[in-house]
């Protein structure tokens, strides 16, 4: 474990790789083993985030929300890339897709984030923006250990 | 005059304003908040404990679209705004000094159909902002609402509210009108605002704006508003439906030339589309791109008739503000009473963009697409 490393270094990797990889980007402990103790930021204990639901915590100056979904965490920025809005407030739910034959589909339940202000819907699984990669809200990187939850900074 | 630098300079955030005011602020007023200040007959009519059964109806006297909109499915979360301490929250949170007060339900005042009772409802409207939200201590300014189906009633209504404190202007709620603005039919209106000092403001409902196109066609008397509005409105919405039904990424070798309608439009409905689209997604799920670039790459425009022609600068800025130089194609509509001249469009031009850009317009992009 690199417990040597300065701690910076190790963040500004951590938050690089949520930001370019979102099926690495730190969806549960996985792959967070070696992260320096310093970046982890408590959040709130395992037992008190069931499934589905979200909680948002103050963390070194940031709204950050943590949100556990079909057993895995997310952790996204609470500030909307559009105007600034709650956007971890919102509605988490799915989305209207369509198949090939035309037939409106219901996708991506409880993974869709609506931001409450005007509606945009983000992918909390990546922080992208559904209709464009142009927008996206920063995800951070989540782990739970010894009954804690904690996102690293 | 200052330069655009030094005005910048003074004005870096709103608090270096000295006022600012918000020109529509909206309630959210539901019927049962003005409902009981209906005046009689409708007030005994309505405002009953007991009996009837409306089957659902009279739940909305207002006309209602059944659309799948961001907030009736909860994708946003907009505040009530039906008191007065839920407009001082708003007011927090946009930061104005003075806002008027326009409604959202009242928009569709247009369409109430028994006129009577609509006219009873923008006054039972005024009478609810005047008692329980208007203040101007706070900044809170209203405007009066008055129902089109009935102008005689609503000049004597403008006559009695001019004078109330707080009430700066008048709402026509202009969607759903018929017949449309022009006329005779709303002098008193426009007579009595005139001699009150009071503007009018206009506002449509989207969700019933187009349940009276073919008789407001009807109520156009002559060419002109016909023929001004015709072409880009057509335009904007059969395209509006064809890229959210997904056409240009069903069929995407396909591409279309939107002709005769000016171009002024066209740069501010690709932004529009695109604003609109980023909070609604979900209506359009085939798209895989912003409306924008499906209008960039599959879809043209022809340049007659060239509104601005007098105007150098607004053309450069509008051609380029839709990629002009690659999707704008000569036209001169000949010999229909509005074609242009071939030089029209290339004599205001010609200073502002490069030779193979004005090539472009004038042939070359034809000479692409139309593969001669
Ligand atoms: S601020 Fe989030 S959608 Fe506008």
């Amino acid at each position: 474990m690199p417990d040597d490393e300065p701690a910076g270094a190790d963040a500004d990797a951590g938050v690089e790789e949520g930001n370019t990889d979102g099926a690495d980007r730190g969806t549960a402990a996985e792959g967070l083993d070696d992260v320096d103790p310093d970046q982890l930021r408590p959040v709130i204990a395992s037992g008190e985030l069931e499934d589905g639901d979200r909680v948002i915590a103050e963390i070194d100056g940031r709204e950050i929300a943590v949100f556990r979904v079909n057993g895995e965490l997310y952790a996204l920025l609470n500030y909307c890339t559009h105007q600034g809005g709650p956007v971890c407030e919102g509605l988490l739910s799915g989305t209207l897709g369509m198949d090939e034959d035309g037939t409106f589909t219901w996708d991506r339940e409880g993974k869709v984030i609506a931001c409450p202000w005007h509606g945009w819907e983000f992918d909390i699984t990546d922080g992208y923006h559904l209709a464009s990669e142009r927008y996206r809200i920063p995800t951070y990187p989540v782990t739970e250990r010894d009954g804690q939850i904690y996102v690293v900074l | 005059m200052s330069s655009s630098g030094s005005k910048t300079q003074q004005i870096r955030s709103l608090s270096d304003l000295e006022v600012v005011v918000d020109t529509d602020f909206h309630l959210t007023e539901r019927q049962e908040d003005f409902l009981p200040y209906l005046d009689d007959p409708f007030d005994s009519l309505l405002n009953r404990e007991t009996g009837g059964d409306d089957y659902g109806f009279l739940s909305s006297l207002f006309p209602s679209h059944g659309m799948l909109g961001p907030v009736t499915i909860g994708k946003v979360d907009n505040p009530p705004v039906r008191t007065k301490r839920q407009v001082l929250d708003g007011k927090e949170l946009i930061e104005w000094d003075r806002a008027i007060v326009t409604p959202t339900l009242n928009l569709y005042l247009g369409g109430v159909h028994h006129h009577e009772l609509a006219a009873a409802l923008a006054s039972a409207y005024n009478e609810w902002i005047l008692d329980e939200i208007l203040d101007p201590d706070e900044g809170i300014y209203g405007a009066a609402v008055v129902a089109p189906q009935r102008p005689a009633e609503m000049a004597e209504e403008i006559d009695d509210r001019a004078d109330e404190e707080g009430i700066v202007a008048i709402m026509l709620p202009s969607s759903i009108c018929n017949p449309i603005f022009g006329d005779d039919k709303y002098h008193p209106i426009y007579r009595a605002a005139e001699d009150a000092r009071l503007p009018i403001m206009m506002h449509n409902a989207a969700g019933a704006t187009m349940i009276r196109f073919p008789s407001q066609w009807q109520a156009m008397k002559r060419q002109l508003p016909i023929h001004v509005t015709a072409h880009p409105m057509m335009h904007m919405v059969n395209i509006a439906d064809m890229l959210t039904q997904g056409i240009p990424e069903r069929f995407p070798d396909l591409e279309f030339v939107i002709q005769e309608s000016g171009l002024g439009w066209y740069p501010y409905f690709m932004r529009r589309m695109d604003h609109d689209y980023r909070a609604a997604k979900y209506d359009a799920p085939l798209l895989e791109k912003m409306p924008s670039e499906y209008l960039a790459d599959q879809f043209y425009l022809t340049s007659q008739p060239v509104e601005g022609d007098d105007d150098p600068a607004y053309l450069q800025s509008v051609i380029e503000a839709f990629d002009g130089q690659n999707n704008l194609m000569f036209s001169s509509d000949y010999p229909h009473f509005d074609f242009d001249m071939s030089e029209e469009i290339l004599k205001t031009i010609r200073g502002n963009f490069e030779v193979d850009e004005v090539k472009n317009i004038y042939g070359e992009t034809a000479e692409d697409l139309f593969a001669f």
